[in-house]
């Protein structure tokens, strides 16, 4: 074991050399540990990257055997897929289930500018809270969190959502909570199909 | 103290307000009492938010340490005659970062979905909990945001039993030995599993079984044998949380718990 330690240090070391000043130390912790897993054993030689990206791109394309969608929610899955015509297994991929409570994948957002994605963000959370919990409730914390994701987050988020005040939204409680009104949960049915039918293109 | 990113935009307003005050000094020494209060006023909150923020996992140190450098000298400086455009030296590259290194860690662990999921909990029962109840749901939202969600299931049952103890002590002890007798004298389950044993003080209440008491809340709250069941299986799901077991529960069974408690406790057994 550690035959070749020095040689190993002195490559590993150029290249944590090369590596831009702020992630130098965690670049070497990176391919220190790596090249003590290998000098145990505890780790397979690694694929080439394409390889991996061709595996994980398989991997997203064939829809899991056994879907990890919790039982309490897939029910409402069933439901939400029928009434909107989409497969379940299509609507199932806009969300990530690995994590408890579920999450949203990364997605792109129809919306001109960024009053149009706060709505679009806030309609996709409360969807998500209606797959969840059975109310078209969008956590306003949660909002904010995806405008961040979407880059859509400004120093207008509150009025960027209240535009939406009445058709959209039946009520907004400032830093607590944005309720759909029906209009809004057309709205937002409206959306996840789309995103649904387009999470296979 | 509890942090939150409505906070922290709050505080960025404040520093942004400041900075405009100094520039229109155009670099001149700071004599203005208001101002030099003001100055040291943020950086007092500074020194506190900070302190939040460090106990919060999602912020990274290096970050704070970004901003608690800057806000020292500001601090210091106050304490001897200074120039506006000393001070905007120092605090303008804090309000042009405080944003993306501050501010939006703080909103990304808001917005994740176990944290999402903390607050909704809590939010089942506003408005309809005692001091006491809430102490126990806000315990159970803090076990839900930390994936303890056996723990977070036995706290939604003890917020469910300080309920029905509040309603015990309401109506009277009297009361709920006579509703124990009268279910003493019906036959068959459940009732033939009550232990007999009238109360007369609060410690004595405490030492009640969970199950006693619900079936006697059949005759003190008027609630039919399927509204009993449902709380028999949800004290039946609590018991399986607080044993060693192959039961593990999601986040979601914990919300769906939290519902069902608001339901068929706080919405039958009033206070």
């Amino acid at each position: 074991m550690y035959k070749n330690g020095e040689t190993a240090l002195n490559r590993i070391l150029e290249l944590v050399a090369k590596c831009p000043k702020e992630l130098q130390e965690k670049c070497f912790e990176v391919l220190i540990s790596g090249y003590v897993q290998l000098e145990v054993g505890g780790v397979k030689p690694q694929a080439p990257i394409g390889q991996i990206q061709q595996d994980e791109q398989t991997q997203r394309q064939t829809p899991p055997d056994n879907p990890l969608v919790p039982p309490a929610v897939l029910s409402r899955f069933k439901n939400t897929a029928k009434r909107l015509s989409v497969a379940v297994e299509k609507l199932e991929a806009l969300f990530d289930f690995s994590v408890d409570p579920f999450a949203i994948h990364a997605l792109t957002l129809p919306g001109k500018n960024n009053a149009e994605k706060t709505r679009q963000v806030a309609l996709l959370a409360a969807s998500r809270s209606y797959l969840a919990l059975g109310t078209w409730t969008a956590d306003w914390q949660e909002v904010k969190s995806m405008c961040v994701d979407h880059s859509c987050y400004d120093g207008n988020h509150v009025a960027n959502l209240k535009k939406g005040e009445g058709n959209v939204f039946k009520s907004i409680e400032s830093k607590k909570t944005i309720e759909l009104s029906s209009g809004g949960v057309k709205e937002a049915e409206k959306l996840i199909k789309i995103l649904a039918e387009e999470s296979d293109q | 103290m509890i942090l939150t990113s409505d906070a922290l935009e709050e505080f960025l307003q404040r520093l942004q307000a400041l900075d405009r005050e100094l520039a229109k000094l155009k670099g001149s020494e700071v004599r203005k009492a208001e101002t030099i209060t003001e100055i040291k006023a943020v950086s007092k909150e500074w020194l506190k938010l900070s302190e939040a923020l460090r106990s919060m996992e999602a912020m990274p140190l290096a970050n704070l340490n970004l901003v608690d450098v800057p806000f020292q000298e500001i601090f210091q400086c106050t304490g001897a005659r200074t120039r506006s455009s000393a001070y905007r030296r120092r605090l303008q590259p804090i309000v042009l970062t405080f944003l993306d290194r501050i501010i939006v860690p703080v909103i990304r662990f808001e917005g994740s979905p176990s944290q999402v999921a903390s607050r909704q909990l809590v939010s089942k029962f506003a408005g309809r909990v005692s001091p006491e109840e809430q102490a126990y749901l806000e315990e159970a939202a803090r076990c839900l945001a930390s994936h303890c969600n056996r723990a977070a299931i036995m706290l939604l049952w003890a917020a469910a039993v300080a309920r029905l103890h509040a309603a015990v002590e309401k109506v009277g002890f009297n009361v709920y030995n006579a509703a124990l007798d009268k279910v003493g004298q019906k036959k068959g389950l459940p009732f033939n599993k009550v232990s007999k044993s009238a109360i007369a003080s609060l410690p004595e209440l405490q030492r009640c079984r969970d199950f006693d008491l619900l079936v006697v809340g059949m005759e003190l709250w008027k609630y039919d044998l399927q509204i009993f069941e449902e709380l028999d299986r949800l004290l039946s799901i609590r018991n399986s949380a607080a044993h060693p077991g192959m039961l593990k529960p999601l986040a979601l069974d914990v919300q769906q718990y939290a519902t069902n408690i608001s339901k068929y406790i706080f919405g039958v057994v009033p206070i």
